[in-house]
């Protein structure tokens, strides 16, 4: 599948994130291109808010991908920031 | 009954008084009744105030045979009194502005319920009433718990159907409410606006995202898989919670793009200013004078302004303490009047609403959005007619005694009416050269209809023109 919906697992390494937003950016105008080429003509039973629902799921993926990057990049803040901080405190500390 | 589509409950009004039937709904009420948001919404008014009987309360109100047996019949758990809204009103007939605002209140609400495992079960203007220009949310059972884990938001294909392709189709295609959401219940559905829209526009923001996409997606999905309907359910809450706010500003983004500008144009927004208009300052101002002394004089506490135009009598009367309903038949001018009474907090509710051919009664046997005149029938201490009578009578071919029936069924009391004699320029623009159609339509003849069923306090003949102004009062 192009977009894991129920993407439980995290990314382990940043560069795998990249490769993984990549993909998503060149894959989406291609899924558009697909799904206009192969238009078909709407039948009685067709639910109209169905196509809403999967894309907000396909969107919901590409977001869900984001939250991991920004918690990645969070975290990556806070311990810069934290060793920032850090660094005076245990100079002071090996001063005699 | 007029609610029964929501098996949570029912509304049942007693004389002026609106109940509501609570049965399975009862737990999700009881936790948003008890919420900071619930809190917040009914301070500012915009969800309609709510309490919940006591047993001695309930009893009394259940003795009413009608609203007792549909208790029992419910199995009802909890009866709430709600507050009355004094003009109920419904989204085909409000101007396209009042359908934006009615959307920044559901997805507002739909955030700050969201913060506390809160969440609204549907998403539709028909959940929404206007008090004066302010929206107010009504339907208190659409919220709901929400599974902290579940990511999706399903009313989110509803509110595009109900509030933003209404509002594209007006502002890209001039379609008004009552055409779109007048003939649908449940809104435009993508698949219909994409046969309308050209292989350009289809892959134009916000379009793409808001018609085509969701109409190819839809069309591929086969209609015997379920699956995309299993409820949806993350290991992290947060992640859920994030997709959730995410989905939200991005509709608040949306429905942003579709602000209408101010200042739209359409064959009435300039009537007032542009010299359009049949008054010399002078004449005006005798005009503007005789409506504020029969304003002082009988201090109308709800008025009908018909064709309202700009609102400026409208304004006049709400500054003077009454409550209004304003109806044109323009949606660009009602709009205006929106804009206009909420920036100065006026007591104004502007309709789209042509008084010749009013909203009819909607939905299942008829009977569940109650059509203008029956809400209207009786309601307003004054209603206004002014520089409107000659569209009704030529456009319309309404003839004066009918209207003026229909006046007399409206107001309670008062009716302030301009006659437009047919040698006034306008009046003549109208009849285009079938001027022996009214040929018998003179000061006495006015009068003496009017005499049918009121009686004339007084009235003035606006100087140097072919009008006459009536203050006439109900026999």
């Amino acid at each position: 599948m192009l977009v894991g919906y129920e993407s439980r697992r995290g990314f382990g390494a940043d560069g795998r994130q990249r490769q993984v937003g990549w993909r998503l950016l060149l894959g989406v105008p291609v899924l558009l291109l697909l799904l206009f080429a192969s238009e078909r003509e709407a039948r009685a039973y067709t639910d109209p808010g169905s196509g809403a629902l999967i894309w907000q799921m396909l969107v919901a993926g590409l977001v869900g991908a984001a939250f991991y990057v920004r918690k990645f990049t969070s975290w990556l803040r806070r311990k810069r920031g934290s060793t920032d901080i850090d660094q005076p405190a245990e100079e002071k500390q090996q001063q005699p | 009954m007029i609610s029964f589509r929501d098996p949570a409950g029912a509304l049942s009004p007693v004389g002026d008084r609106i109940f509501r039937i609570v049965t399975t709904g009862a737990p999700d009420l009881l936790a948003f009744l008890s919420s900071q948001a619930a809190k917040k919404y009914f301070a500012s008014g915009q969800v309609a105030r709510t309490t919940v009987l006591t047993k001695e309360q309930a009893a009394n109100v259940l003795a009413d045979p009608e609203i007792g047996h549909a208790y029992g019949h419910l199995n009802g758990q909890l009866l709430v009194e709600h507050e009355r809204i004094p003009f109920p009103s419904y989204p085909y007939e409000w101007p396209a502005e009042m359908l934006h605002a009615a959307g920044v209140l559901t997805l507002n609400l739909a955030e700050d319920l969201r913060r506390e495992g809160l969440g609204l079960k549907d998403a539709t203007p028909l959940n929404i009433l206007f008090r004066g220009t302010e929206p107010v949310f009504v339907d208190l059972l659409s919220v709901e718990r929400r599974d902290p884990h579940d990511p999706t938001w399903l009313p989110y294909a509803q509110f595009a159907r109900t509030f933003l392709l209404p509002l594209l189709a007006y502002k890209y295609f001039g379609l008004r409410l009552d055409q779109t959401l007048g003939a649908r219940r449940d809104g435009i559905e993508p698949e219909e606006m994409y046969r309308y829209l050209s292989p350009v526009r289809r892959f134009a923001p916000p379009f793409l995202t808001l018609v085509s996409i969701p109409t190819w997606l839809g069309r591929r999905h086969s209609e015997d898989d379920n699956s995309i309907y299993r409820k949806k359910s993350l290991d992290d809450p947060e992640k859920a919670g994030f997709i959730l706010d995410s989905l939200l500003s991005r509709l608040r983004r949306t429905l942003l793009r579709l602000t209408l500008p101010e200042g739209g144009e359409s064959a009435w927004s300039g009537y007032m200013n542009s010299g359009g208009n049949n008054y010399a300052a002078a004449q005006f101002a005798a005009k503007e004078a005789f409506v504020s002394e029969a304003l002082r004089e009988l201090a109308p506490r709800s008025v009908l302004d018909v064709g309202c135009n700009t609102g400026h009598f409208s304004f006049m009367a709400a500054r003077n303490g009454a409550s209004v309903v304003a109806i044109d038949s323009d949606p660009v001018v009602a709009g205006q009047v929106w804009r206009l009474a909420r920036a100065e907090h006026l007591d104004v509710l502007p309709l789209v609403v042509n008084l010749t051919r009013p909203s009819p009664a909607v939905g299942w046997r008829n009977e569940e959005c109650p059509s203008f005149l029956d809400r209207a029938r009786g309601k307003f201490d004054a209603v206004f007619m002014l520089a409107v009578l000659h569209h009704m009578l030529v456009s319309e071919r309404v003839p004066l005694a009918s209207i003026l029936e229909l006046a007399a069924e409206l107001t309670r009391d008062a009716l302030i009416i301009e006659f437009i004699e047919p040698q006034d320029s306008m009046f003549r623009r109208l009849t285009r050269g079938r001027d022996e159609l009214h040929k018998d339509l003179t000061v006495p003849s006015f009068e003496s209809a009017c005499l049918q069923r009121f009686h004339i306090l007084r009235s003035e003949r606006i100087p140097g023109g072919a009008r006459t102004l009536y203050l006439l009062r109900k026999k």
